[in-house]
């Protein structure tokens, strides 16, 4: 039984007059702990797959089903909560709160949750330790590194033990170093048994996962087993 | 060299700046006009909270100038022609004696003199004869008696008034101005009965001219010769001779007209006035008072409408500074918003002038326009005071009224004055933007902290301790209001920034100076009224003005410095109201200077309208005790008409009253320790009869006198004592710099020129009904006569009579003396009737600073609009966490109402307690001293309106946050 079911997803930007139309029937399923990778070239409508899919945003067309409840026919209020309970995300950019602490940014969404202030607090402090952040939670993101910040970006989507975790390019502001050791992170995370989705360029980490899909043109180009795609697309 | 050229040079240097850069270079002509069409919304807005303050300012300088013009038309109006007076004072045959003045003048070779007349005057009631509800009277007006054809050749141009006025008139003719007609009702053909020495006469009005020059200077100009003839009758009968025992009979005057019009003609009066006056003391005319009229009334003019500018910009300072706040707020969101744009300009070679002329250009436009439309707004605020002030200040039998006067020049120095401000402002911030680091600007990370930078900031800082602490002792040891007041506080200050800027391990530090440095700021601005009293008792409005600034500056820092404890309060609750409260308070406390201008924007307009409410509220429920303190224990206050006053046995035989007492009225010149000039002002003559019940209450006397009733006894034994009234020699409304104090000494000066050195032995709590000074009543006789006159009684009513007999006693007396200009009040109603004046003119004030609470609604709105797309990202962020958008518009706000609430909070406490230092401890409002009222209701009504207003403003911008898709915020490209 698939955590995620996706059918027939379409999404259109529209300016003015023009229109793009930006995911042309996707089909899609994620399973229970899955780790999926992401790819393909910029501009092909990875990233509004994972907010369509995530609901972060509107569908045009299609249905994303998510544990059993179609998340494209809830009111954005619905989707919100589900959010909240049921996803985390992390960002090329980190997008951390900059007014906010490490702890405070990564207690959010146990707070958003309904936890107790001191109870959310403590599993920040946790957290924080388990990414490796110990000491460094009454940090502001501007006093934070790269690495930092993205650790906490990862605290942060990881605090609530969401369903499935999103990661849109989550080593793309990092040097290698860093990336090696985040992707270490999320790997771990993925072990832990949570669903995992990674949308990436780089092809080590496409390669990492367990399957992998490509994204051109708004269809699914492929998927399946990373190796085998590596196969498929490598030079003659 | 004055400063208001100097403003009008910068704005002048800004204005061809901002050409130049337009016309010279299309860099930065395109990079500002794109930015201002990109956002339509927001750059009118800049321009709607910029353009107040210039509103405010050209208001202020439109009402000075409405007042100025107003008085200074009276010249137009009731003097025209006329220069100087030379008044003989009444005696027998006048007229004969103003004629031999008139040649002694006119041979005595007094330069640019171009007319001479000569004239009888005399005080006198006008009636309109008719009975009942259209009866009109004017118990305080004029008859003149003059030759037309002579007047008509009075002064060089045709401002005389008389020129459609006919022939002299004849016996039994008046002819009248238009304003008096109108009050009276009457038209050509009609009758007018006229009241003075105990007769009446009925008079046809033959002639109505406009009320201009010579038309308007009394209200009626009859037969020469009528006047004399009435006073001499006076004596036809016992009965006649008893009421006209102590009037002032007719006095001659010869009118001086000199080279000139109507206002160009008194840079000769000084030099004309001194030769007059030797020709009268050669001529050995005696009793003869010249004065220069018309330049008294200009200067008269120019002084109450400068103090009526500095009255309205000093109030409305608060609403300038609210202005600058906004703008330097604006300038630091408009920098911040684009500080990647701006990087990336520098990266590509723009240096840090190109960028601070780029970005000023943009600031210059807003400010260009704001102080345009804002010079048009001015006009109207102008107008509404006026019409406000007319509506205060309106006396029912009076010819005088404020008309709105708007000047090309002074519109021109008020856009000027805007603009500059504006321009000042956005030059600095620009200069602050210039200089950011390239790379953290495109990275949009925080600026590197630059030890250099910090080394000279700490200095600067440091300069800025020393300068307070000395500026403080000059203060205490030259007595100097404005250096002892702001000193200590500036020292503290800057104590806070030097400390600020030093690298230490933990914050503790600056935490502890943000508190402890306000605190004792706080605690010396309000404390310095009581440990330096004496030095502070007179305090002018320009120390009000600043202590709100350093009360307001040191609140401000002490609560962005607490504000984190008031956000983890909120916060601990838990749930999704408490998330609200942390994102709220979060934003806010992050950019603490933008929090602390928007903050003290609020506050400081909130501090003076509270200010001003707590005073007027005071004052106004002195009405009752400063009745007390006036009244002597009397119940009525009797003023009659100088031509037809109602005797002391005369009123004594009324019904209903059980004592009077009279009192004579005289205007001897007078100098003092701070009024060189010779000044006129009244003098009341009473004798044992004031002290029957009580004395009026002293608020100071000479220490050898154990009471207020021993100053009086001592003053009716010897009249080398003076009491003089807490206004004395003062002219203009508000708080003065200096004041009389017991031991002064005063010079008198009689018409004859005499001089006469008294000491005061007190000074009267309060003279709502313009006693002036007080002197034994023989002394003012000896000393003034024959310029004096008897129309003022203090009547009581017998024992056991309430308000409604008290009433009704008065009723009886005015409609019994109604033909004697009798005027018959309560002590209760005369004072609460000028303290109404009083408040209504404060509260007009807090009207004017409503528009700087607009400025500081507008500018959080605008704040808010910004804010709202400056974490947009971050909103999107959060959605995409899961946050509802209903708690992201709460979080929007809870931050509006924590800046709005919490400078309401801070400006109504603040203004609270100075109101009570001010009342309790500075003579500047003796009226009110002794007790202070909270103003509760208006309280409430200052501290919800700017909330709510504010809360509304934040709305918009609220809902547009929480409405704010995450996929679309996030922006996350492919």
């Amino acid at each position: 039984m698939p955590i995620l079911s996706a059918r027939g997803v379409r999404k259109i930007y529209r300016t003015g007059a023009v229109e793009v139309e930006a995911l042309r029937g996707i089909d899609v399923d994620l399973g229970v702990g899955e780790m999926v990778t992401v790819m393909g070239p910029s501009g092909n409508g990875k990233t509004t797959l994972m907010n369509c899919l995530s609901g972060l945003d509107e569908i045009d067309g299609g249905t994303v089903v998510i544990d059993g409840e179609d998340i494209s026919a809830m009111s954005d209020a619905r989707r919100t909560d589900h959010r909240a309970g049921r996803m985390g995300f992390i960002f090329q950019s980190f997008n951390l709160i900059g007014v906010l602490s490490a702890a405070e940014n990564v207690e959010l969404p146990l707070l958003l949750s309904g936890a107790k202030p001191k109870a959310a607090r403590a599993q920040a402090h946790d957290m924080l330790a388990k990414v490796g952040l110990d000491g460094r939670d009454k940090h502001r993101p501007a006093e934070l590194s790269g690495g930092e910040q993205q650790r906490v970006a990862i605290a942060r989507a990881l605090v609530s033990e969401p369903a499935i975790i999103w990661a849109d390019e989550p080593t793309g502001n990092l040097d290698s170093t860093t990336a090696g050791a985040v992707l270490d992170l999320l790997l771990e995370v993925h072990s832990s048994g949570q669903t995992l989705v990674i949308i990436t360029h780089d092809a080590d980490i496409g390669a990492s996962g367990e399957r992998l899909i490509e994204v051109r043109n708004g269809r699914i180009e492929y998927d399946g087993d990373p190796d085998h795609a590596h196969r498929v697309h490598a030079p003659r | 060299m004055n400063p208001v050229w100097i403003i009008v040079g910068i704005a002048v240097l800004g204005v061809l700046v901002t050409v130049v850069d337009l016309v010279v270079s299309p860099t930065f002509r395109r990079l500002s006009l794109r930015s201002i069409s990109r956002r339509r919304g927001e750059a009118a807005l800049i321009v709607v909270g910029a353009m107040f303050g210039t509103a405010i300012i050209g208001a202020a300088l439109i009402v000075g100038d409405s007042f100025d013009g107003s008085i200074r038309d009276i010249a137009r109006t009731q003097l025209g022609p006329i220069d100087i007076r030379a008044q003989i004072h009444p005696d027998t045959d006048v007229r004969q004696q103003v004629l031999q003045l008139e040649d002694r003048v006119a041979h005595s070779g007094v330069d640019h003199v171009d007319g001479l007349l000569p004239a009888v005057k005399a005080a006198a009631v006008l009636d309109n004869g008719r009975r009942g509800a259209d009866q009109q009277i004017l118990p305080s007006n004029c008859l003149v008696e003059m030759d037309f054809a002579q007047a008509r050749r009075f002064g060089a141009d045709d401002i005389g008034g008389l020129g459609a006025a006919g022939s002299t008139p004849s016996d039994g003719d008046v002819v009248m101005n238009r304003k008096v007609a109108d009050l009276l009702q009457v038209r050509v053909g009609s009758d007018l009965t006229v009241h003075l020495y105990g007769q009446s006469r009925t008079l046809r009005v033959r002639t109505i001219v406009p009320s201009v020059g010579l038309a308007g200077y009394c209200g009626g100009l009859v037969a020469p010769g009528l006047l004399e003839s009435m006073w001499s009758a006076r004596s036809g009968d016992d009965a006649t001779m008893a009421t006209a025992g102590a009037a002032q009979g007719p006095t001659g005057e010869l009118l001086v007209s000199l080279d000139g019009g109507v206002f160009d003609s008194t840079k000769y009066s000084d030099r004309a006035e001194k030769l007059v006056r030797a020709t009268v003391k050669a001529g050995g005319f005696t009793d003869v008072t010249v004065d220069p009229v018309k330049a008294t009334r200009l200067d008269n003019a120019e002084t109450q409408g400068s103090q009526l500018r500095s009255i309205f910009s000093g109030i409305g300072g608060f609403s300038v500074v609210s202005g600058v706040l906004l703008l330097v707020n604006l300038v630091i969101m408009l920098a911040e918003e684009r500080k990647v744009e701006f990087g990336l300009l520098r990266a590509v070679g723009f240096k840090r002038s190109h960028l601070l002329r780029s970005f000023s250009l943009e600031g210059s436009l807003y400010s260009l326009v704001a102080s345009v439309v804002g010079t048009v707004v001015s006009i109207g605020v102008g107008a509404l005071i006026i019409v406000g002030t007319q509506r205060i200040f309106a006396e029912p039998d009076s010819t005088f009224r404020i008309d709105l006067f708007v000047h090309w020049r002074t519109m021109l120095v008020a856009a000027a004055l805007g603009y500059a401000i504006s321009i000042v402002t956005v030059w600095l911030a620009s200069a602050r933007v210039a200089r950011l680091n390239i790379i953290s600007s495109i990275r949009d990370l925080p600026d590197p902290r630059r030890a250099s930078r910090h080394l000279g900031r700490i200095s600067l800082a440091g300069l800025g301790v020393v300068g307070g602490s000395i500026a403080s002792v000059v203060g205490v040891t030259a007595k100097s209001q404005l250096p002892l007041i702001a000193g200590l506080p500036i020292a503290a200050f800057c104590t806070i920034a030097a400390v600020s800027q030093m690298s230490f391990h933990s914050h503790q530090p600056v935490r502890v100076a943000s508190v402890v440095g306000p605190v004792l700021a706080i605690a010396w601005t309000l404390g310095v009224f009581s440990l330096f009293s004496k030095e502070m008792e007179h305090a002018g409005i320009g120390v009000f003005v600043v202590m709100g600034l350093l009360l307001v500056a040191a609140a401000v820092i002490i609560a962005v410095a607490f504000a984190p404890l008031w956000g983890h309060a909120a916060a601990a609750r838990g749930g999704s109201f408490a998330l609200s409260c942390r994102l709220g308070f979060a934003y806010p406390l992050a950019r603490s200077v933008r929090t602390g201008l928007i903050l003290a924007m609020f506050s400081l307009v909130i501090f003076t309208m509270v200010f001003m409410a707590s005073l007027a509220a005071t004052i106004d429920g002195q009405a009752s005790t400063a009745a007390d303190e006036l009244n002597a224990g009397y119940d009525v206050l009797v003023d009659a008409n100088i031509s037809n006053p109602v005797s002391q046995s005369d009123l004594e035989r009324r019904p209903g009253v059980a004592a009077a007492t009279t009192f004579t009225q005289a205007g001897p010149l007078f100098t003092n320790r701070y009024q060189r000039n010779e000044t006129r002002w009244l003098l009341s003559g009473f004798d044992e009869g004031m002290l029957r019940f009580r004395p009026p209450v002293l608020s100071k006397r000479l220490p050898r006198f154990a009471d207020d009733r021993a100053v009086f006894e001592a003053m009716l034994k010897n009249p080398d004592y003076l009491v003089v009234d807490d206004q004395f020699l003062l002219r203009g409304g508000g708080p003065k710099d200096d004041g009389p104090e017991p031991g002064d000494q005063v010079v008198m000066i009689n018409p004859r020129g005499t001089r006469r050195t008294v000491t005061v032995a007190g000074v009267l709590k309060t003279d709502a009904i313009y006693q002036g000074s007080l002197w034994p009543k023989v002394a003012v006789q000896d000393f003034m006569a024959p310029a004096v006159v008897e129309t003022r009684a203090f009547l009581a009513a017998k024992p056991g009579a309430d308000q409604s007999d008290i009433a009704a006693m008065g009723r009886d007396l005015e409609a019994a003396t109604a033909t004697q200009g009798t005027t018959v009040s309560t002590f209760d109603q005369v004072v609460s009737d000028e303290l109404a004046k009083t408040t209504a003119f404060m509260r007009l004030l807090e009207v004017y600073l409503g528009f700087g609470l607009l400025i500081g609604i507008a500018g959080l709105g605008v704040v808010m609009v910004r804010a709202a797309r400056e974490r947009r990202h971050e909103i999107g962020t959060l959605r995409a966490m899961g946050l509802q958008g209903r708690v992201v518009s709460r979080a929007f706000l809870i931050e509006a109402f924590f800046i709005a609430g919490g400078g309401v909070a801070i400006g109504t406490s603040l203004a609270l307690v100075t109101a009570y230092q001010v009342v309790v401890n500075s003579s500047a409002f003796s009226i009110a001293a002794g007790s202070f009222i909270v103003p509760w209701l208006p309280l409430v009504f200052i501290a919800v309106v700017p909330v709510v207003f504010a809360l509304l403003a934040a709305g918009q911008p609220a809902r547009a946050a929480g409405r704010i898709r995450p996929a679309v915020a996030l922006r996350i490209a492919d």
